[in-house]
């Protein structure tokens, strides 16, 4: 068993290795990092490293929440997408975007209203045995239109350079090196924690009862973890939009490789999450080349029937 | 020495009217004590209580002289372990993963946590069935997977909320005949329906009705058909 993760974290970093080449020298044009000329430099450098390594650390980063979300309350269908966490976090940050505010207020804002989100649609769903599914689905998806449509009003009603295709269906065409810099840093204390938290997650899994009394203190970790989900999808938003189900795909996946244990589940969902989400960029800005589709319909193309299919599975349709 | 548990007048409920009042007992290691009782009469309000899940509205209760609700969750888990009713397991885990989240409360080293799950394996039998999923083995085994994780904690006392439920009668016994082994080692204190598996298995009974215990003693009396009768309304 522990032979078998070990072969799956080296597949998942040559994969990572192999997308980031990938990404990194294929586009509209064709670049490599030892050309001559000073523009190719200049794009490989200042525009497609640091577009491939911000859609890396993005896509690490939702698959890691959507994976703590999952274990948090013990729901499968559970995503930041799907609960309106993103949502949230896009509202936060175009609403801070529009007063003007600087770069780490609007992260800031971003995630407090991703935590709003995420605690307002857990307590809906709560009872006295423990989270519904079905309503934190519903009220999930009922939240996430709320603030989605709030999210186009205040994009229309501000002179935000950001449309509201960049909002809804996210794109890494602003990624800079400032944008790579405080999204790696997020990234690393967000899944930091998430992977410290890790075996105390696996035991919350069991229910609340059977984790006091193996000696977890269950308010205290569970909302550490639901801070760190809503941390690692508010930085996400805010720096690239909403990207919709990548946060739902990727942790099922590695789920079925490596099994559940949160201990293996979560680095292996960063990194499998960074690859998805650099082939989802790559084909968003080749498939109709030179015009750029948004990222999020790619992953919106992948992940829906997954979603569908899972409910079925779920719900023994 | 003082008792290893010292229960003191304990009330406790959910926010509303106490679900058990004036609780009552006391119990030594070495003992295996059956918690009975018709449904709604306060047996799982009371293991919530000892297991810290539920607070107490008034009275006490002592370990080896100590309050308990002084103790943080980490300590408590030290010294109680909880083995509830056998529900779908989460798919993904292998049983011996299972079984090492006993070793959650004690900060001892990866050396002698790999020595407490491998003995408890080993006693449950469970050893050829360490890399298994939990979801692909039968109640019986997941039973007994649940008093591995138990005996792993390494805690003086065992909680068990109607450990055999759902097992057939083949499973029943053999959990009951596991549980009479520890017996020695431990104090164990279980909710449990099968009148039968009591009177054969258990030392001595609390009997409770309305959040009150209305017998306390040895197996005799406390299941005898007066107490039945008064207890159940049924006519032995």
């Amino acid at each position: 068993m522990r032979h078998k993760s070990l072969y799956v974290y080296i597949w998942l970093i040559l994969l990572l290795a192999a997308v980031l080449a990938a990404g990194s020298l294929v586009g509209v044009v064709i670049v490599s990092p030892f050309d001559a000329t000073k523009t190719s430099e200049l794009i490989f450098w200042e525009i497609r490293l640091p577009r491939v390594l911000l859609a890396a650390i993005v896509g690490a980063m939702l698959s890691v929440s959507g994976a703590v979300l999952q274990g948090v309350l013990r729901n499968s269908l559970s995503d930041p997408y799907i609960l309106g966490v993103s949502a949230g976090g896009a509202l936060g940050a175009a609403v801070s975007m529009s007063f003007g505010l600087p770069l780490y207020a609007v992260c800031s804002l971003s995630f407090l209203a991703a935590l709003a989100a995420v605690i307002l649609v857990y307590s809906f769903s709560r009872s006295s045995s423990g989270v519904r599914p079905e309503v934190l689905v519903l009220a999930g998806v009922a939240l996430s239109s709320l603030l989605g449509a709030a999210l186009v009003a205040v994009i229309l009603s501000s002179d935000s350079i950001q449309s509201v295709y960049f909002w809804l269906f996210g794109s890494f065409a602003f990624a800079s090196p400032v944008f790579v810099k405080i999204a790696a840093v997020t990234a690393a204390i967000g899944i930091s924690v998430a992977v410290f938290l890790s075996k105390q997650l696996n035991i919350l899994l069991l229910g609340e009862e059977e984790a006091i009394s193996l000696g977890v203190n269950v308010k205290f970790v569970r909302m550490m973890l639901l801070f760190v989900a809503s941390l690692l999808s508010a930085a996400s938003v805010a720096m690239c939009g909403i990207i919709g189900f990548v946060g739902l795909i990727v942790p099922h996946a590695v789920r079925l490789i490596i099994g559940a244990n949160n201990i293996l589940l979560i680095p292996a969902s960063g990194l499998l999450g960074a690859s998805f989400m650099v082939t989802a960029d790559l084909l968003s800005r080749t498939l109709i080349s030179p015009a750029e589709l948004p990222v999020g319909i790619i992953t919106a193309f992948i992940g829906a029937p997954f979603f569908i299919w899972l409910l079925r599975r779920k719900t023994n349709v | 020495m003082s008792e290893l548990l010292k229960i003191e007048k304990l009330c406790a409920g959910y926010g509303g009217p106490d679900v058990i009042n004036d609780v009552t007992m006391r119990a030594e290691k070495g003992e295996f004590i059956a918690l009975m009782g018709p449904n709604g009469s306060g047996k799982t309000t009371f293991l919530r209580a000892l297991l810290g899940i539920l607070k107490a509205t008034s009275g006490s209760i002592l370990m080896s002289g100590e309050r308990l609700d002084k103790v943080n969750p980490k300590e408590r888990a030290k010294r109680i372990s909880f083995i509830p009713q056998v529900s779908s397991p989460v798919p993904g885990f292998s049983v011996e993963e299972i079984v090492a989240m006993g070793r959650n409360p004690h900060d001892t080293g990866p050396t002698k946590d790999r020595a407490a799950v491998e003995s408890s394996l080993d006693r449950l039998n469970l050893t050829a069935l360490k890399d298994a999923d939990i979801s692909r083995i039968s109640g019986g085994e997941y039973q007994r997977v649940l008093i591995a994780r138990a005996l792993a904690q390494g805690t003086d006392i065992m909680l068990l909320d109607e450990p055999t439920a759902h097992l057939d009668i083949k499973y029943r016994v053999a959990t009951m005949r596991i549980l009479g082994s520890l017996r020695s080692e431990k104090l164990i204190i279980g909710v449990f329906h099968d009148i039968g598996l009591v009177k054969e298995f258990a030392d001595r009974v609390v009997m409770m009705k309305n959040g009150r215990v209305i017998a306390y003693g040895n197996v005799e009396e406390t299941l005898s058909d007066k107490v039945l009768n008064n207890v159940f309304d049924i006519i032995f």
